[in-house]
């Protein structure tokens, strides 16, 4: 308390010593020729000079006052006006309270993140026509106010400057009573927001098409819809010394494995930070691999998908003003699965992802190989495959390496500006990337033409992963299998994927083996790995995670064979 | 980060160890050889080395799937350019080649190896010792046999063929396209050549206009070529080894030929020695499809009488052409390597008793696919 205060104190020493120089300035000017907004300058500072040095002889009789509301209304609107210096969103007005009892009162809220509506017409009319036949004393007055705001909305008091300037900063109407310590704080958060969206970045053929949007409540009631169950809890957290960001922990309670909460929630906790500007800033706090080029937590935008995984016994983390959740742990295989894959047969889940699978192996080994098997290993190529490379690279003035290099290039500048693009000309460009300019560079012979196949397919496999963080560390081990391709051929390639499968061996986010279920080996996990099983039969859940419950609800028994009959009877 | 430190170093310390591994040239600067072609030289002692590279029209033809047309040095169009190099050893010849080539001599993509059947002893013995020194050399390439000059061989192009030597990996890739499979590996006549007690046959090529027969094989012994089987007689072989696919033979009935085809042959041989001489007994079950057959009468009661009428045609055909191998002292089936294996010190016995060995035949045939569906 000491320190706010000597804080607080030097403060006002430093804005009296800055009116000082001012002063000193206009002094000198006015030797010169004084002007009329200079005049206005300096009297601007002097009246802020003469506030400060009230609030700061105020609270040098009492040292505690710069933490608590001492009741004095004209000493907390000074002091709001100084903290929010000429914000012109904050809003300070003073009014009487009663008609009869004329009690000075002050308001505070910030003009956008409040209902208008709810601050005039609910509150403030009421207060200001509030008849009591009582004897106006503090205690009184803050009864009646109560009583009469009641209806209004959730109604709380307070004595402490941090949480009333918090509350009031975050859409709450604060109303401070002449002489009454307790600040009533009324939640009256209104404030324009996205709809509910549909989801555009983790798009599925059918089922849910619910995404999240940028409100911290909102992620909650709409989770709260997949989960009518009082297990499913969310614990707040504020991040963000400056933001002060809302972020909420959820996961359902009796699943969820209780050290993995208490870690997670701990670092959570931890994180020392000035803002929060999206779910990004939080996560990277968490992982315990923080150099990993793999991502150690999922971020994403389907409600149904966060439901389906917190049931699984992960973690979800919502941060207000982002629409996308934090899952965790994560493992390799949570970064290859969609809800898509859940939402249509069994057997298309499992297609896809061997597809994704697929991709991702064309993606990573297909330019590498074609390298290796045309500067190295030329020996394992099929001879009628390498005359057919031989033939396409006639006259090509370049190693297949600055081919790729090449390529790569090319279809990341295309990416990048389609990613910048508005979508109707990001079509276009894609177009003319792919067309006009894969044509017109083999027509020049800069690259030849199973160069420009293969770069497509590498591109396209690349980025198969449903969840795009995971396409960027395969995008950039891409470049390891190439250097080593160019080196040692196969050889090489194999000894860049021993380490990379060594690597992910290593990682272990939260505990959870990155590899699992494939290293440490569970047999039973495979059902819902790379080939998705019917949904009947997915009844544990995985066990990398440690729910404190593994076994789901109790399957029915298999429904008897049943055929209508002729009559329209069964038989 | 101490960690990944470590492992760059590790990598960094590793990978001058690993240098050899791998070579790392560009395509374009490679001559890729695609037929060695061994003949005679014009001195007594010397070597011709041939090597067939293809053009870059010939590239050209292979990416449009497609023949070019022409082949060799005389053709506007040719697809295939033959290079050739004499010495005393391939290694002189070899050189010879190179300086003609202003890219290396890559033969990693060798598809076939020719041997003429002009050659010596002795010469076939430098070039396997060659053949099988040289790491480079992709040992899956098929070995034949040629009569002809090998500049008329290599400078045949095939019609169907967008180039000559994928001509051979198209026909002897596809086991239902030959009436005896005749492709030898050259690994597998490495092996042969190092081999005691057993002798080698290779397919023989055999240039025509515009493609190339396939259809005969040359029996070597002691690596001088010995014997050109003739088409009949290499089927009777290719049942010996299981490499008959579509043999045929015609049963008479009443005049009327019955047509016996697509017959293969399972072979099982044995040897006794009673009273100290070599017997050995050959057991033959051969399949086929009856085919030609009177198109009025009903093929199921004939079939016993038919099965029996081709095995005893191949077991006589078979044993006199085993007793002609056996007398010329020929072993292609392999059966003295299982004896020296047994009793190394044994050549001289093995090869007496090969010569006068005494053979037994037995075949049994079964016939299927008899049309009377149709």
């Amino acid at each position: 308390m000491a320190k706010t205060f000597r804080i607080k104190k030097h403060e006002t020493f430093s804005r009296a010593s800055h009116t000082m120089k001012t002063l000193n300035r206009v002094r000198k000017q006015m030797v010169q020729g004084i002007q009329t907004h200079q005049l206005s300058d300096l009297t601007r500072s002097l009246s802020r000079l003469d506030k400060n040095v009230s609030v700061a002889m105020h609270e040098a009789q009492d040292p505690g006052s710069a933490d608590w509301f001492d009741g004095d209304i004209e000493m907390a609107s000074t002091r709001l006006s100084h903290m929010v210096d000429q914000s012109p969103d904050v809003i300070i007005r003073t009014f009487e309270v009663g008609k009869h009892w004329h009690w000075p009162a002050m308001l505070v809220y910030v003009d956008g993140l409040a209902s208008n509506e709810m601050i005039d017409q609910d509150t403030v009319q009421r207060l200001m026509d509030a008849a009591s036949k009582e004897k106006p004393t503090p205690e009184a007055v803050l009864k009646a106010c109560k009583m009469l705001l009641v209806t209004v909305g959730h109604v709380t008091s307070t004595q402490s400057w941090d949480s009333l300037t918090t509350k009031a900063l975050t859409g709450n109407l604060v109303i401070f009573l002449q002489d009454v310590p307790n600040v009533l704080i009324i939640d009256t958060v209104k404030f324009p927001a996205r709809g509910i969206p549909s989801t555009t970045l983790e798009p599925s053929v059918k089922g849910p098409q619910e995404a999240f949007n940028e409100v911290g409540l909102t992620h909650m009631d709409q989770l709260r819809r997949w989960i009518r169950s009082p297990s499913l809890h969310f614990d707040p957290h504020t991040v963000g010394v400056i933001s002060k960001s809302p972020v909420a922990i959820a996961y359902i309670k009796g699943v969820v494995n209780e050290e993995l909460l208490a870690r997670v929630t701990d670092r959570v906790e931890r994180i020392q930070r000035d803002l929060v500007t999206c779910a990004n800033d939080v996560g990277e706090y968490l992982s315990g691999h923080r150099q990993s080029i793999f991502p150690q937590y999922r971020l994403t935008e389907r409600v149904d998908w966060v439901a389906r995984q917190l049931g699984q016994g992960k973690i979800a983390i919502l941060v207000e003003n982002d629409p996308f959740a934090i899952l965790l742990p994560v493992t390799l295989m949570d970064f290859y699965q969609t809800s898509q894959d859940y939402a249509l047969s069994w057997w298309d889940g499992t297609l896809v992802r061997l597809i994704r699978l697929s991709g991702l192996i064309v993606g990573l080994y297909l330019m590498p190989l074609y390298i290796a098997l045309t500067s190295v290993n030329t020996v394992l190529t099929p001879t009628p495959l390498l005359l057919t490379i031989d033939a396409s690279r006639q006259g090509i003035p370049f190693p297949p390496v600055v081919e790729v290099v090449i390529m790569y290039l090319i279809i990341e500048i295309l990416r990048e500006a389609s990613n910048r693009l508005p979508k109707q000309l990001a079509v276009t460009l894609g177009t003319v990337g792919a067309v006009v300019v894969g044509t017109a560079i083999v027509k020049a012979g800069i690259v030849d033409d199973v160069m420009i196949v293969s770069a497509t397919l590498t591109a396209l496999g690349l980025f198969t992963s449903p969840a795009f963080e995971m396409s960027t560390p395969w995008r950039w081990l891409f470049w390891a299998m190439i250097v080593g391709a160019y080196f040692l051929g196969v050889l090489g390639m194999v000894l860049v994927t021993v380490a990379i499968v060594a690597y992910l061996a290593s990682l272990e986010p939260f505990g959870v083996p990155y590899l699992t279920p494939f290293g440490p080996v569970r047999l039973g996990a495979w059902a819902d790995a790379w080939v998705r099983l019917p949904t009947p039969v997915l009844r544990r859940r995985p066990i990398a995670l440690r729910p404190k419950v593994r076994q789901g609800a109790q399957n029915n028994p298999t429904p008897d064979q049943f055929r209508l009959g002729p009559q329209g009877g069964s038989r | 980060m101490r960690r990944l430190g470590a492992l760059m170093l590790l990598l960094i310390a590793v990978g001058p160890g690993l240098s050899g591994c791998g070579s790392n040239q560009l395509l374009t600067h490679r001559a890729l050889v695609l037929a060695l072609g061994f003949g005679p030289g014009p001195h007594k002692r010397d070597l011709a080395l041939y090597m067939q590279i293809p053009t870059p029209q010939g590239l050209a033809s292979v990416m449009a799937g497609g023949a070019a047309g022409g082949s060799g040095g005389g053709s506007s169009k040719k697809t295939t350019v033959v290079l050739k190099g004499t010495g005393a050893t391939v290694a002189k010849a070899f050189a010879q080649i190179q300086a003609e080539s202003n890219q290396d001599l890559y033969l990693g993509q060798l598809q076939a190896v020719i041997f003429s059947t002009q050659l010596s002893q002795a010469q076939m013995e430098v070039i396997g010792s060659t053949l099988t020194r040289l790491g480079q050399v992709d040992k899956t390439a098929y070995a034949l046999a040629a009569t002809a000059p090998l500049d008329k061989v290599l400078h045949t192009e095939p019609a169907v063929s967008p180039m000559a030597p994928l001509y051979y990996a198209t026909e002897f890739s596809c086991s239902a396209c030959q009436t005896v499979r005749l492709d030898r590996r050259i690994w597998s006549v490495e092996k042969r050549m190092a081999a005691p007690a057993v002798d080698l046959w290779l397919p023989l090529l055999k240039p025509e206009k515009a493609a190339f027969q396939l259809d005969q094989a040359v029996l070597y012994h002691h690596l001088k070529a010995h014997t050109i089987l003739t088409p009949e007689k290499t089927e009777l072989l290719g049942y010996l080894l299981g490499r008959t696919e579509k043999g045929f033979v015609d049963v008479p009935w009443h005049g009327f030929p019955v047509s016996i085809r697509g017959m293969a042959s399972r072979t099982h041989f044995s040897t006794q020695w009673p009273n100290g001489h070599l017997h050995i007994t050959v057991h033959m079950h051969i399949m086929g499809e009856a085919n030609g057959f009177p198109i009025n009468r009903k093929i199921g009661w004939h079939v016993p009488w038919m099965q029996a009428a081709v095995s005893r045609q191949i077991a006589n055909r078979e044993l006199r052409f085993l007793e002609s191998m056996s007398r010329e002292n020929i072993d292609v089936l392999n059966l003295g390597e299982a004896y020296l294996w047994q009793h190394p010190h044994q050549g001289a016995r093995w090869s007496h008793a090969y010569r006068h060995a005494q053979w037994t035949v037995h075949a049994t045939t079964t016939l299927s696919n008899l049309g009377e569906g149709t």
